[in-house]
């Protein structure tokens, strides 16, 4: 959501909601003090004079308009957390044992209802009960403690978001969870496999020697390997332990039996867990400095449709209007590739007959991948996956769809004089970026959720309905 | 336009670009990081390698009108379509969102590309993740925010966050914009000339002029700046910021007028110093002559930055930077094929 209304909206988990696990709320105290204090004030940077109110930084402020600003930002924050949470949940590559979801509840538990102030000192939460009583609490809001601890007029301080943002991957729970759940899927073997210097430097020193002999012995073996076998990372072979001994024998690193040196390594590897080694960082210069992104003036309008031009209408119609015909042409067009694809292949040239029966099993009936396996008759969940992947599907329609809208638009922002030809890097960007957020917030946004909920998901969305409509069709 | 308040980025939150490797990709990329003699170096070109024919596949099937060529210089990876020239760094992870480029990759003429593609390789899973790339000019931005300041075995570190999370962007600007668009540091002979002349060449000390010593070149710019022109109040005065200038004479070409160069320094915690550079006019002339550069290079004498005066402009500057004690950089003022250069040191 954008605009002021991140000011008076709430993200709070949502058990019912299934698909995306969180909900936006409105929140009348906060919305209202916003109308009331802050809309109408010309020229105000809206975040600052909240955050004024918040921190009692003018005299004679009263409890209740303290705690009703620091209602609207913890709004506010309510959706940086969440953003964090996704964004942890897409920096975990690969299979992984968790979803943003699964974190939200360590993060994402404002009531927002309950006025809070800070203490003079900002060391506590303090609650504001019915009567204007302040008390102490002993349940804090992670909204409230990110504010807290925000500096907000030091030059050299990070936006509120960004702030948000850190304080969401720092939060001990939410480390905690991560340390158990984020390498759940990769064993032992793949993590040490993949120790770099900055994790190895957390290591004792005779903890660094078997690193370096286990990389030596097992990465190598590991590029050399034969297809045929298992590419999951397995457990080393006594030869290759036998090789790691003698190596750290000539480190002065004396470990009597292979069996030992695998616990010895076993262990190592449970101290990599800990998502912290991967995820911390020297604060970098530049991130702390935003300007004006994060600023919104009150008097400004946040219907940006209002504030374009003709020309700009033009192409937004355009865009309305061409993105259904797009859409089906590039569904149509990225199937027939797809199939194509498998069919020149030479390790599932015999799979791509199972194509579209396979997507229809997932979009028309709502089967998951597990469950295509053994209806079509496929080896694995893995093949299933490589040979269907809705996921991939999706991506390439949009960029399908993306790509002739573009092609539309460029050729009209030249005919209107808006634009050389060819155009400049940074204006070809911004149209993309431009078109990309329409067709998302259109089409793609739901589809991409639909796909991540997994069997939960409710195949309603623009993007299933056309592929129903396709599939019936043929 | 429409409403695009923040959320352009979303999309690839919830699916990253995936791509499948196949087994002859594996087998390709052992033969190819063979060569490399050392761990962690050979498992790097190893996962560079699955990297490099990740995108190869990406780019064919997405660019299929296209001739894509793959290539390992220097135990980096790179692609060529047409004459953009894509520059592949493989990680395992990027939890710390934090981006690592090799200097040379940058600095070295040669092996500079139009985009750098940051890529996740998943070895146990056969399958890599297109993170962001950035392009050449928006690599220099970021490198110069950070002051081109590396680690202590000469890498940048970029945070994530600067990239373009959206692979897509790489086929636009391939179908829609020439490489010209993206210009590359081009190392000729007079550049190189010069840049040995001035290896000897004394370097100014700008920490120096914290505890107000300057050099008699560097005067105060009341002297060789009208005060009542309203150029003096283009700079914020501040008591924290340091300002010398010093006269350039470019010769013939401006008849007797001299221009001034201005170098406003402030200091900032840990030891850093955000410089400002600007280039005025001097004596009676209100504008500075049309065409006039002003330069940023890297102690290697790779250009930088560059700003160059119109018709009317009272002043020019360079982007305000900052970077630890020690940095070096030169300043070059050029007209026509008359250059002057200043070499400093925070």
């Amino acid at each position: 959501m954008g605009g002021t209304s991140r000011y008076w909206r709430m993200l709070q988990i949502n058990l019912t909601d299934v698909e995306v696990g969180y909900k936006q709320y409105v929140v009348p105290k906060a919305q209202e003090f916003f109308h009331q204090r802050i809309e109408h004030a010309q020229n105000v940077d809206v975040q600052a004079a909240l955050l004024s109110y918040f921190y009692a930084e003018k005299p004679g402020v009263d409890i209740i308009s303290r705690a009703e600003a620091g209602l609207c930002l913890r709004c506010y924050v309510s959706d940086s957390i969440v953003k964090a949470c996704q964004k942890i949940d897409n920096l975990f590559g690969g299979e992984k044992s968790f979803t943003y979801r699964d974190l939200l509840p360590f993060v994402l538990n404002d009531d927002g209802k309950t006025l809070v102030i800070l203490a003079r000192d900002r060391n506590t939460q303090l609650v504001v009960d019915e009567t204007g009583e302040v008390q102490t609490t002993a349940y804090k809001f992670f909204t409230v403690e990110v504010l807290r601890k925000f500096k907000h007029n030091v030059p050299s301080s990070m936006s509120l978001d960004n702030w948000a943002y850190l304080q969401t991957k720092q939060n001990p729970e939410l480390k905690d969870f991560l340390s158990e759940f984020g390498f759940k899927l990769l064993s032992d073997w793949a993590l040490l496999n993949r120790a770099r210097p900055k994790q190895i430097e957390t290591l004792s020193v005779r903890d660094r020697h078997l690193v370096a002999v286990f990389h030596a012995t097992y990465r190598r073996d590991r590029r050399e390997r034969k297809q045929i076998s298992a590419k999951r990372c397995p457990d080393p072979s006594n030869d290759q332990l036998q090789e790691m001994l003698t190596y750290l024998q000539q480190r002065g690193v004396i470990i009597n039996t292979s069996e030992k040196l695998k616990r010895e390594l076993e262990q190592v590897a449970r101290q990599l867990r800990q998502y912290d080694i991967w995820s911390h960082r020297e604060p970098l210069e530049f991130q702390d400095q935003e300007t004006g992104n994060y600023t919104l003036r009150a008097d400004l309008p946040t219907d940006y449709l209002n504030e374009i031009d003709v020309e700009q209408q033009e192409i937004t119609e355009f865009l309305y209007e061409q993105l259904k015909s797009n859409l089906t042409e590039a569904i149509e067009q990225e199937i027939q590739n797809n199939i194509q694809k498998l069919a020149n292949s030479k390790r599932y040239a015999t799979l791509a007959p199972k194509y579209i029966p396979g997507l229809e099993l997932y979009y028309c009936q709502g089967k998951s991948l597990k469950d295509i396996v053994p209806i079509l008759e496929m080896t694995s969940w893995d093949q299933a996956r490589r040979v269907l992947n809705p996921g991939e599907l999706l991506n390439k329609v949009r960029t399908q769809t993306v790509q002739k809208l573009l092609d539309s638009i460029l050729k009209i922002a030249h005919k209107k004089g808006l634009t050389e030809m060819p155009p400049e890097p940074d204006y070809l960007k911004s149209v993309a970026e431009q078109i990309e957020s329409f067709v998302d917030e259109a089409v793609f946004k739901e589809a991409g959720e639909e796909i991540r909920a997994g069997k939960n998901r409710s195949l309603d969305s623009l993007y299933a309905q056309q592929l129903q409509s396709f599939f019936a069709k043929k | 336009m429409i409403n695009i308040m923040n959320n352009y980025h979303d999309l690839r939150i919830l699916l990253p670009e995936l791509i499948s490797l196949e087994p002859e990709d594996f087998d390709w990329a052992k033969n190819n990081s063979n060569y490399v003699n050392n761990e962690p170096q050979q498992w790097q070109a190893y996962l560079n390698s699955l990297a490099l024919i990740g995108c190869e596949t990406w780019l064919k099937e997405n660019l299929p009108q296209q001739a894509v060529k793959k290539d390992l210089i220097a135990n980096a990876a790179y692609l060529r379509i047409g004459n953009f020239k894509f520059c592949i760094l493989a990680t395992e992870h990027l939890l710390d969102e934090v981006v690592n480029i090799p200097q040379n990759l940058v600095s070295q003429s040669e092996l500079t590309a139009h985009f750098y593609l940051i890529v996740e390789v998943i070895e146990e899973q056969e399958e890599i993740i297109l993170r962001g790339f950035l392009r050449y000019d928006q690599l220099l931005v970021a490198l110069n925010a950070i002051n081109f300041s590396t680690t202590q075995d000469n890498f940048y570190e970029i945070p994530l966050s600067k990239f373009d999370p959206e692979p897509n962007h790489l086929l636009f600007y391939c179908l829609y914009t020439e490489p010209a668009a993206i210009p590359l540091p081009v190392v000729t002979q007079v550049f190189q000339q010069q840049s040995l002349e001035h290896m000897s060449k004394k370097k100014t000390k700008l920490s120096q002029w914290l505890q107000h010593e300057f050099d008699e070149m560097w005067q105060a710019i009341e002297t060789l700046i009208d005060p009542n022109t309203s150029l003096v109040f283009s700079l914020r005065n501040t008591d924290k910021m340091i300002r010398r200038g010093k006269l350039i004479d470019l010769g013939m070409q401006l008849g007797s007028e001299k221009i001034a160069l201005l170098v406003n320094i402030t200091r900032e915690v840990e030891n850093k110093l955000r410089v400002l550079i600007q280039l005025h006019p001097t004596g009676k002339q209100k504008f500075l002559p049309s065409n006039i550069k002003l330069s940023l290079l890297s102690e290697t004498g790779t250009l930088l930055y560059e700003v160059s005066s119109r018709t009317q402009d009272n002043y020019i500057q360079l982007k305000s930077f900052k970077g630890e004690e020690g940095n070096s950089f030169s300043i070059e003022v050029s007209l026509d094929d008359i250059k002057i250069r200043e070499k400093f040191e925070l």
